[in-house]
């Protein structure tokens, strides 16, 4: 981990009024407080579903559509399949995805396009088949 | 016409030194010598002769590109012709007719009719003085100036194998069926290139073409 | 193994390109976009300039015979993977039977299909592009036909980190000028014997790529450029951005199939660092041209490593936090 990230996950809190956040990966971890109460995240491979909830998976910029395509990945009301794309996370160049784990529909969207999130962070909500 | 060199940027890719004075056997010699020198220096990927003027690829485009063509003038001032002695290659030719769909052309321009033509164009021991335009393709040196026809205004989209063509002061004979923006005079049949072997050109600098009469079409 | 079940004409093998036979009349071929093919190789893992499918028409189809991790880059198009939609610029793992169909571009024009470890084809003199002329390299020297079959170096699963995408050049790198997708020229030797005028109406207007433009070079339409007084040049190395000016003005950019020389007049080059930019224009598309000096076509260079570098550096870190 460099100096530069540190400052920019730094950064990244300050702006967004996250206090904390725990980051390890082989031979790094890395613990920021801004005062407060810690937070402690993980990185899990798939979103988290939350009770009705979809979470993103990292920090980053959210988009809702992407950088090259007009219509967004999903709109309220869609019927999602198990694994599909709802959104990308924007981390410098890269886009990481942000997947539904489970077939469900989209009852609302919370965060617009291009918000800065933390790890964690409910975008999308979710109703489960019965 | 200038008398002295000049160096001109090909984008940030390549330096062009194109040497002075009328187009001929002796300077080309010349650029032979100072494409072996500068094909050798850290910057250049490739020397790649010309008609009397030699392109140079970079590897990574130098930062002091004054030095570098300092260098240049340098050794252009201080080189040796080299003779490289090749080959001689005869050529049947057949002029005119399907062969030659541009011979009216150069008719037309020069004056002559189609027999002076022919025999004109088979008169010279033409040295192959570089290759390039397409795989094999010698451009030669040494056609005699009454041929001079102007490069097409419109190429010519697909011109066979063999094409034999004048193209301004030029001659040359294509290696492979293409786009031409030269003047199509005859026809000949030769494999110039094969890429398994090791040069895979047949022909190369200093090796010489005798071209024959084979047919004249009227 | 990859299986080619579409009918498109023109899709050919291509890597960075051949260098070092210029001097037997060997053009150097290659990528059109060589950052959009260096992209992929860099999300697959692969060296940079592992050899792809070029493909400047659409639709496109191809089916899997085999386990194979695969990136699609460059255009934006309408891909779907099994029927389900494909981001552009985007690296998955794909499986033995899955059919993968790109649909016609939103945006750009030539998309790369880069596969596991390269496709695998032979080199020739140095080289997996495709010299179409000498009909050599790339596969049997030729365009793509429906039914053939293309290997990866590297096929199966991929034990890398798999599902993720990188933002465009175009968007990372975006240059404009009036809204209208520009590219910075060096003026080259023939220059100054252009009519002033012709030479204000180069940099100050719109240049339309027509409908004869491809890999061989890219004719425009505008402003004619007319000389001073007629030029005959001797014949001379060229190198791909070359603009070339043959009679009637209408400029020729000499992209990379082009003859590795040529004896028309030269206006100038298109510098190397914005070639990708016209291989990703359109046909029927304008462009426009930014005079810049050598040392900013450098810079420019420079400009495009350090995208290729922070991407990659990107990629290693996404690559370990995945594994944590």
């Amino acid at each position: 981990m460099t100096l530069s990230e540190i400052r920019q996950l730094a950064q990244w809190l300050k702006e967004h009024h996250l206090a904390g956040a725990e980051f390890s990966r082989p031979g790094v971890q890395l613990t920021l407080r801004r005062g407060g109460e810690p937070v402690s995240v993980a990185a899990p491979a798939a979103v988290a579903v939350d009770g009705p909830v979809l979470r993103t998976t990292g920090l980053g910029r959210l988009l809702l559509t992407h950088p090259e395509l007009r219509e967004p990945f999903v709109a309220v009301g869609d019927q999602l399949c198990a694994g599909q794309l709802v959104a990308v996370l924007q981390v410098g160049e890269l886009l990481l995805p942000q997947r539904s784990p489970t077939a469900a529909r989209v009852i609302d969207i919370r965060v617009p396009c291009g918000t800065t999130v933390g790890y964690g962070e409910a975008f999308l909500g979710l109703e489960h088949q019965a | 016409m200038s008398t002295a060199p000049s160096i001109s940027l090909l984008g940030s890719s390549a330096l062009l030194f194109e040497a002075p004075g009328e187009l001929d056997l002796a300077p080309q010699q010349r650029i032979w010598s100072l494409a072996l020198q500068a094909g050798e220096w850290p910057e250049i990927h490739e020397a790649v002769p010309g008609m009397n003027n030699l392109m140079l690829t970079f590897l990574k485009p130098p930062r002091e590109l004054k030095a570098l063509c300092e260098r240049l003038l340098h050794a252009w001032a201080h080189s040796e012709p080299l003779p490289l002695e090749g080959r001689i290659v005869e050529l049947p030719v057949v002029y005119g007719g399907e062969f030659g769909p541009h011979m009216g052309d150069v008719i037309a321009h020069t004056g002559l009719d189609i027999e002076t033509i022919a025999n004109l164009h088979c008169e010279p021991l033409y040295p192959v003085y570089a290759l390039g335009s397409h795989p094999g393709y010698c451009y030669l040196g040494g056609m005699d100036p009454r041929l001079a026809t102007p490069r097409r205004q419109v190429p010519v989209l697909n011109i066979g194998a063999g094409s034999v063509s004048i193209g301004g002061v030029q001659t040359g004979v294509s290696a492979s069926a293409g786009p031409s923006g030269w003047n199509t005079i005859g026809r000949t049949e030769m494999a110039f290139f094969d890429p398994a072997q090791t040069p895979p050109a047949i022909l190369r600098p200093g090796d010489f073409l005798r071209l024959r009469i084979e047919r004249i079409i009227r | 193994m990859i299986e080619i079940l579409s009918a498109t004409a023109l899709a050919t093998v291509q890597d960075f390109g051949r260098f070092g036979s210029l001097g037997y009349g060997v053009g150097t071929s290659g990528a059109m976009d060589h950052l959009a093919l260096a992209l992929g190789n860099l999300l697959l893992g692969n060296p940079e300039d592992a050899a792809a499918i070029e493909i400047p028409l659409f639709p496109f189809e191809v089916r899997l015979l085999q386990d194979c991790a695969f990136a699609v880059t460059g255009a934006a198009c309408d891909a779907t993977l099994d029927g389900q939609p494909l981001p552009p610029n985007w690296v998955c793992q794909g499986r033995e039977g899955q059919v993968l169909n790109l649909g016609y571009p939103t945006s750009g024009s030539r998309a790369y299909l880069c596969l596991a470890g390269g496709v695998d084809v032979p080199a020739v003199l140095g080289s997996r592009s495709t010299q179409l002329r000498g009909e050599f390299g790339g596969l049997d020297g030729r365009a793509l036909q429906q039914g053939d079959r293309l290997g990866a170096l590297r096929p199966g699963i991929s034990p890398l980190p798999l599902d993720f995408g990188v933002l465009a050049p175009s968007l990372a790198l975006a240059l404009h000028v009036d809204g209208v997708p520009a590219m910075r020229v060096l003026p080259a030797a023939e220059y100054e014997r252009f009519q002033q005028a012709s030479r204000a109406a180069f940099w100050a207007g719109e240049w339309k790529i027509t409908t004869q433009s491809n890999r061989y070079g890219y004719r425009m339409e505008g402003e004619p450029l007319l000389p001073v007084a007629p030029m005959e040049i001797r014949s001379h190395g060229i190198v791909p951005g070359v603009i070339q000016v043959p009679h009637g003005g209408q400029p020729i950019i000499q992209m990379r199939d082009a003859q590795p020389s040529g004896g028309y007049p030269k206006f100038g080059s298109v510098i190397e660092a914005d070639l990708w930019r016209l291989g990703q224009a359109p046909i029927g598309s304008k462009v426009r041209f930014i005079e810049c000096s050598y040392d900013q076509a450098v810079e420019a260079l420079e400009s495009n490593r350090r995208y290729l570098r922070e991407v990659g550096r990107l990629v290693d870190l996404h690559r370990e936090g995945v594994k944590a």
